[in-house]
């Protein structure tokens, strides 16, 4: 998507949005590319991916140790309600 | 390669989990008693965490509580219906910093569904990582500086996994 296209969108200058646009091409966020006298800009798909591959991990983990706290609290309490039959 | 307009941005993480409890029990473990499971490594405080609460109800705050007494918010409940489903905002921008817009924040939400043998089936989806782009600009230099980003998650895991 060219500069002047991506300003019409934004509430912001032309300028501004060429100051962000280098900020995250900085961050490879996104790429860009010529085409004629224009520069197109593209989202770079690998810094995203990067960003979920991180949540997928976390989340794993953390639904992981979810499950095993629920289960173990459960044994306990039918553990609790067996030894409280038997009082 | 993608275009702006493009959602690959929108694509969800989408994780199940199926847990021998009660829909009850285990939306109870996972909000009111979030503390017992979550890694403990996670959090966004400068020293380290001692508690970590979800309150309930629409509005409620998803905060943690440091050794050192202070609070950290990183989110807020959006949806509130115990004991089958909740949405919070994950309000953590990309310098792991308290992001106080919800529209600039990721969303979780969870569901909690009866399976026939009396457990419970969790479906987790974390979305809406476009409203970190548009509201990118911290995250995109702290992606690239020095101990930003990219080294935050090689940090992260590593933390988390000797958490676990």
């Amino acid at each position: 998507m060219p500069v002047g296209e991506l300003a019409r969108e934004f509430p912001v200058s032309r300028p501004a949005i060429s100051q962000h646009l280098r900020i995250l091409k900085k961050a490879r966020l996104v790429v860009d590319r010529p085409l004629g006298n224009r520069r197109l800009y593209e989202l770079n798909p690998d810094a995203f991916a990067s960003l979920r591959e991180y949540f997928d991990r976390f989340w794993s983990r953390a639904l992981a140790a979810f499950k095993k706290k629920v289960e173990e609290r459960l044994k306990e309490e039918n553990r609790d309600d067996h030894d409280r039959s038997h009082d | 390669m993608t275009t702006m307009t493009d959602h690959t941005t929108d694509v969800p993480v989408r994780k199940s989990i199926t847990v021998k409890a009660t829909t009850e029990h285990a939306f109870r473990v996972f909000t009111a008693e979030i503390d017992t499971w979550w890694p403990r490594a996670h959090h966004i405080g400068k020293v380290p965490m001692k508690k970590v609460i979800v309150e309930g109800g629409v509005g409620g705050r998803c905060y943690t509580e440091q050794v050192d007494g202070t609070e950290c918010d990183w989110g807020s409940i959006l949806v509130w219906d115990p004991p089958r489903r909740f949405v919070m905002a994950w309000q953590i921008n990309g310098e792991w910093q308290f992001e106080p817009d919800v529209a600039k924040s990721s969303e979780v939400e969870v569901r909690f569904t009866p399976e026939a043998d009396g457990s419970t089936r969790v479906d987790l989806e974390h979305r809406c990582f476009d409203r970190l782009v548009s509201g990118g600009e911290a995250m995109s230099k702290a992606v690239d500086s020095p101990g930003g980003w990219g080294d935050s998650l090689q940090l992260f895991a590593a933390r988390a996994e000797q958490a676990n």
